[in-house]
């Protein structure tokens, strides 16, 4: 049915393999649906909420040869199959009735296969797009990656599970939180569009991210309904929405803040670091104390250990103690890539505003903990 | 439409019956308590066919007077209270003068009684309510209440009683509760002439042994605690004895069998780290307080009770247990250090006096050490630790309860001699406490560490929630939330405690304001943060299939020796468990 060399079958595999779970109770959800032409091969993965779709051409001139048909196979196993194949090496794919033989040099495998009319292929919504506006790959990626650590992972809040896109005119605006710290970023994008606010869930983010190339080329996002596809040229990927009004996250972004000051980011990460080992395992808590040109930075773990950092800061104004959750503080300086980083504080029980050098978009918000 | 009148007297008798006299066990029970109240010390119950046909209570107490006979049993008609303030000090099991009235509504009654001073006694018969005649008749000094045929004019209510069988331990459970409550007192119990039990008049640990049997004897502790205004005093079972109901559960309050929220929760909460899932605790605790701080008058069948500082209360009995349980293995075999005992309870009471001031838990920790300091201070026999050859001679004294190591088997248990016989240790299990216990003591000095929220949340409250949070805000704020409210009627919720800054903030505080409300205190929070701490420790616990050394493992007993709780693990799984040398004896036939 199909015969092709190894190294293209890897990669577009790899890449819609991503969702498939682990463990299923639904045994197909763990195969890959193989649709064969005999120009091109279309694999797609799905966990019923979010589908990967990855399309190779097939040209006898690159040595491939099929026929059309198509089946479905356990996707694990295949790459593990393409991983430890010798490199170059040519694969004939045979079907017959529930086994797909594959027969490449001296080696043989038989596996099972599952119908494809079986696999749930996500119904793409008919209903007009309502948005559809179109990024560079690898500004979208640098966006996603500034702010994507913010989201929640299992909040009951289901809708702060996602990322929120915000369009507007020229301009898209990409927010995550967790209810304790908020990361924002904003990009142009090309032409002038209806405002829209849509939710991707995180799942579909951290494999978008993984989708994204960091070379040139575009990506055209379409929102319907409840749907949203992110089309990458050769790469498809289609994501249910989270439904949910996204928290106003403009009134909590405080733009007052007075006490600024600008820190040097790998520093500060480095004696983060060294401080966060003895952090208290539980709440995570570190000490800020402010004084004239100087941030003490304090950490206790359970057993009454302690690490003290201290900084030379250009810090002017009066003093303060403030605590926060030491793991958001290493979140954002790991994230950020700048040589500053720039920290506005209100009182001990506001929120802490962190921002880097020119990079207007880019904000974090952390509340504090009280310790 | 009929017109309103006010009901006859025997109509409102036998309404009020169906509240006091539900089945023939509370005609027993109340019949029990009256003669409590006359000062008996011999009471004799005789009951037939369940309590349908005949109960029968006689004493040799005080004894009514000829011509009070027929106004004891008409309806609120007392001896025990004169006026409302005495409601405020009730010192006798019965005071609503309705007991005797209720069950005479509804069966034949016959009451005989004789005082000291007269020469016979006098009888009264009564058939549902009316009173044929006073004569004068054959009796001991005392009472003697006679039941029969109850609800014999009542067909509705007759309808509902179950069999013999049930309604005898129904009355036989009333007797137990009552013969629990007044060891003093010398009971006997017969049904259909057949005598069930015959209990002399003995101390609380005996009477205790007498009617639990032998399973709640082989792992009761005893408990013993006072304060200015309360003493409480009795036995609690060992977590690993327990039961899958809540039958073998006695609480007195004033010698009064009650069955209130407040102090389950309290035993609960004692009981809570050291229980396995769903198992229930054994206990015959009771408590004497002082009668103004509780009020009896809630319910008739008085099984409900009201304190009048409930928070106090329920500190007072969990630290009591919680104390008794917590005791180290090594502590268990010596004399209750019920002096230190006292110490610690007694700050506690100062909210007894109005002060309601949070348990000051630094005390504990010195309680903890104070044992500790002590056995670390024990010299350590030397051959003993490394000793291989471990012979029962070197094992004499009980310093080291859990012996001497000598083996693991299957990589999970360790095998140690002491001088009972072979003791097997689940290394896992042990170890899991014991880091538990050190990851709880450290806990204890964090102080509560507060998560601010950048993304409020809010709920619409209740009035009562409302009320509630209102009114302890403090409380709440050393439990780590900070909450506003907003009128109307909205909760916005600030900041969480930092160890739960993942829950679900709005039910975790719905469900702190409705346990304060319910028993002045909360301690879901401290639950949850134990859980967490929890499993950390089973992280941080050594797993199965670790070999560990000889050394290694005395010093894994030795630990446990003087780790309170560590009988258990955390999820309430035993972590030992002894095999003597006559049961040893017994599997070999050897002296047999």
């Amino acid at each position: 049915m199909l015969t092709i060399n190894a190294d293209t079958l890897l990669k577009p595999l790899q890449s819609v393999t991503g969702i498939v779970e682990r463990r299923h109770t639904l045994p197909i959800l763990s195969n890959v649906l193989w649709q064969i032409t005999p120009t091109r091969l279309v694999m797609t993965a799905t966990d019923l909420e979010i589908q990967i779709q990855s399309s190779i051409e097939l040209s006898t001139s690159s040595g491939s040869q099929a026929s059309t048909t198509e089946t479905t196979l356990p996707a694990r196993k295949m790459i593990d199959i393409l991983r430890t194949l010798p490199d170059g090496i040519e694969m004939q794919f045979q079907r017959s009735e529930n086994t797909v033989k594959i027969r490449a040099g001296k080696t043989k495998f038989n596996l099972q296969t599952l119908s494809a009319s079986d696999y749930p292929i996500m119904a793409e919504e008919a209903k007009q797009t309502t948005l559809s506006i179109t990024v560079d790959q690898e500004i979208l990626k640098k966006k996603l990656l500034q702010v994507q650590y913010a989201m929640a992972t299992q909040d009951i809040r289901y809708y702060l599970n996602g990322l929120l896109i915000q369009v507007k005119q020229n301009n898209m605006e990409l927010v995550a939180t967790d209810g304790h710290r908020l990361a924002y970023t904003d990009c142009e994008i090309e032409g002038d569009h209806p405002s829209g606010q849509f939710i991707i869930p995180r799942k579909a983010i951290i494999e978008l991210i993984k989708l994204l190339d960091d070379a040139e080329g575009k990506i055209r996002i379409e929102k319907t309904e409840n749907q949203a596809s992110f089309d990458l040229g050769k790469i498809r990927l289609i994501t249910k929405l989270v439904e949910g009004t996204f928290p106003d996250y403009q009134r909590v972004i405080p733009k007052d803040y007075e006490k600024n000051f600008a820190i040097p980011r790998q520093k500060l990460l480095n004696a983060l670091q060294r401080a966060a080992i003895l952090a208290n395992e539980k709440f995570r808590g570190v000490r800020w104390v402010l004084g004239d040109k100087l941030l003490r930075l304090a950490c206790t773990n359970a057993e009454q250990e302690e690490a003290e950092e201290e900084m030379e800061i250009d810090y002017h104004h009066e003093a303060m103690d403030i605590g926060f959750n030491i793991n958001y503080l290493l979140d954002v300086l790991t994230n950020t890539k700048t040589e500053n980083v720039n920290c506005a504080l209100g009182d001990e029980n506001s929120s802490m505003l962190i921002t880097v050098p020119n990079d207007e978009a880019f904000k974090y918000v952390v509340m504090p903990m009280k310790i | 439409m009929n017109d309103i009148r006010t009901l006859p007297d025997s109509v409102v008798n036998q309404i009020a019956a169906g509240e006091v006299v539900e089945r023939p066990a509370a005609a027993l029970k109340e019949a029990l308590e009256n003669s409590l109240d006359s000062g008996s010390t011999d009471i004799r119950v005789s009951i037939e066919d369940g309590g349908k046909k005949i109960i029968r209570v006689q004493d040799n107490g005080s004894g009514i007077h000829k011509t009070q006979l027929s106004l004891a049993i008409s309806r609120h008609a007392t001896s025990k209270i004169n006026s409302s303030e005495d409601l405020t000090n009730i010192r006798t099991l019965g005071f609503r003068g309705e007991a005797l009235s209720s069950i005479a509504a509804v069966s034949k009654l016959s009451v005989i009684s004789r005082l000291v001073e007269m020469e016979h006694g006098w009888c009264l018969k009564s058939t549902g309510g009316v009173v044929s005649d006073v004569v004068p008749c054959a009796s001991r000094v005392g009472t003697e209440v006679c039941i029969e045929d109850i609800y014999f004019n009542t067909p509705a209510r007759k309808k509902f009683l179950r069999s013999s069988t049930t309604e005898l331990a129904h009355c036989e459970e009333i007797f137990k509760r009552i013969a629990l409550s007044r060891p003093k007192i010398s009971f006997s119990f017969k049904h259909n002439e057949k005598q069930k039990w015959d209990l002399q008049h003995s101390d609380q640990d005996t009477r205790i042994n007498e009617i639990l049997g032998s399973t709640f004897l082989s792992g009761k502790i005893p408990i013993q605690a006072n304060t200015e205004n309360a003493l409480i005093s009795g036995a609690i079972s060992v977590p690993n004895i327990s039961s899958s109901n809540r039958e073998k559960q006695y609480f007195f309050v004033n010698g009064r069998f009650v069955r209130d929220k407040v102090v389950t929760h309290a035993i609960r909460q004692a009981y809570q780290d050291v229980l396995y899932q769903s198992r229930h605790p054994m206990y015959v605790i009771s408590l004497e307080i002082e009668p103004k701080l509780v009020d009896v008058n809630v319910h008739p069948a008085k099984t409900e009770v009201r304190f009048t500082e409930p928070r106090a209360v329920h500190q007072f009995i969990t630290k009591t247990l919680e104390l008794a349980l917590a005791r180290p293995i090594n502590a268990e075999l010596r004399p209750l250090a019920s002096e230190l005992l006292m110490e610690k309870i007694r700050p506690t009471f100062d909210s007894f006096n109005g002060s309601q001031q949070i348990i000051n838990t630094q005390n504990t920790l010195k309680f903890g050490r104070h044992i500790r300091d002590k056995n670390v201070a024990r010299p350590q026999t030397g051959n003993n630790i490394t000793a291989n050859d471990a012979s029962p001679n070197i094992i004499s004294s009980d310093d080291n309860p859990l012996g001497i190591a000598i083996a693991q088997i299957g990589g999970i248990y360790i095998l140690s001699e002491n001088i009972h016989g072979l003791i097997i240790v689940d290394m896992h299990a042990a170890h899991e406490r014991l880091v538990y216990e050190d990851l709880k003591r450290a806990s204890n000095s964090d102080g509560i560490k507060s998560q601010k929220l950048l993304i409020t949340e809010s709920f619409q409250a209740t009035e009562l929630q409302l009320d509630v949070a209102s009114n302890n805000k403090e409380t709440l704020e050393t439990l780590g939330f900070a909450i506003s409210l907003v009128p109307p009627d909205a909760i916005l919720i600030r900041g969480v405690p930092a160890f739960l800054k993942d829950a679900n903030a709005t039910n975790l505080v719905i469900d702190t304001l409705d346990e304060i409300s319910r028993n002045g205190v909360s301690n879901i929070s401290s639950e949850l943060h134990n859980d967490l701490l929890s499993t950390m420790a089973c992280h941080g616990a050594v797993r199965a299939n670790r070999r560990l050394t000889i050394p290694e493992m005395n010093a894994l007993l030795r630990r446990m020796e003087i780790t309170p709780r560590a009988n258990q693990c955390n999820h309430g799984r035993p972590t030992w468990h002894q095999i003597t040398i006559e049961a040893l004896d017994k599997i070999f036939m050897r002296g047999q």
